[in-house]
């Protein structure tokens, strides 16, 4: 399936992976895992749920260098084993809509992650939808490809290793 | 699921014809016509994509013949079993910018159709995010007009068996 994009309101990050689609995977889904990789350093992930089911919960508690903590709650929506994850600040639990973004971002956006084999690596493609070309302004502002992609690198540099 | 009373509206009902036709009746958009709106509101056109992120499109007319749009996103389809559906998506997870439609405020609907006797417990689960939305679609008649749509899907689902 072609996901057709609006570059008004989708931010997107692609990039070439060297590890295989697998451990990607296992990165990304593994709270201990994830915990390592998801923070561009000095910032870290100290807390991660992830239930892995449409509806579940997706929570992540990122610290930061001067004692910060930033609670990002949301929710999976869609989930194909080293393939896809789509998760989403606009749902908490079993789809219920929140009315305030409860995530470090302060805006709704959804994210589509997708996986594919490429040589003997991984295709990591991430696109950030939102309600509106302001909001996509404003997360590109606050560093979405700085941020994703230094994630991207200690994200490939986690899975290799596994 | 857990239900949370401030900001779901529920509609509970015991059907006679079996998960499976009552389902067909949702997923068929021809049939979701014949049902979906209580008379004398009809639903003009519809369509259901029937995948996570697929299109879920309605119509609807007013018995003075005024026409109304809504174009929301399905969230989860398992046939025969569960339906989830929103307006604060659109196709393929874009989250829509205005969340109050034609319809009242945007919510997320779960639907389960569980086997029960020769019937089905079938169960329509409205979440909003805020009990102000909550209470604008309670007082908008979502409670009355559900219970009567959910009648004419009784009686449609029960011609099926025929």
């Amino acid at each position: 399936m072609t996901l057709t994009l609006d570059p008004s309101r989708d931010l997107v990050l692609d990039r070439l992976l060297k590890a295989p689609p697998a451990k990607v995977w296992r990165a990304w889904t593994e709270p201990a895992l994830l915990c390592q990789w998801f923070c561009p350093k000095p910032w870290s992930v100290s807390e991660a749920v992830i239930d892995l089911r449409p509806g579940g919960r997706f929570f992540t508690r990122m610290a930061g260098p001067e004692g910060e903590s930033v609670p990002n709650e949301g929710s999976f929506l869609e989930v194909v084993p080293e393939r896809k994850l789509v998760f989403t600040d606009i749902f908490g639990p079993d789809f219920a809509p929140v009315d305030i973004p409860q995530s470090g971002a302060g805006l709704h956006f959804a994210a589509i992650v997708t996986f594919a084999p490429e040589g003997s690596g991984t295709r990591y493609r991430a696109v950030a939808r939102h309600r509106s070309a302001a909001d996509a302004k404003t997360h590109d502002d606050m560093g979405f490809q700085m941020g994703w992609g230094i994630a991207a690198d200690q994200l490939d540099a986690l899975a290799q290793g596994l | 699921m857990q239900i949370n009373p401030a900001t779901d509206l529920v509609v509970e009902r015991l059907l006679k014809a079996p998960p499976a036709l009552v389902w067909r009746c949702w997923a068929d958009p021809k049939l979701l016509c014949q049902w979906y709106m209580p008379k004398p509101w009809t639903l003009v056109d519809a369509e259901i994509e029937l995948r996570p992120g697929g299109r879920f499109y309605l119509l609807a007319q007013s018995p003075d013949g005024q026409q109304f749009r809504n174009e929301g996103s399905i969230l989860l389809a398992e046939p025969h079993t569960r339906l989830v559906f929103t307006d604060l998506m659109t196709r393929d997870y874009a989250p829509v910018e205005k969340v109050s439609a034609d319809f009242g405020p945007a919510f997320t609907a779960v639907m389960t159709f569980e086997p029960e006797g020769t019937g089905t417990r079938y169960r329509t689960i409205a979440r909003h995010m805020s009990m102000a939305d909550a209470k604008a679609n309670a007082e908008g008649g979502w409670t009355e007009g559900s219970a009567v749509a959910t009648d004419q899907l009784d009686a449609l689902s029960q011609e099926l068996m025929q």
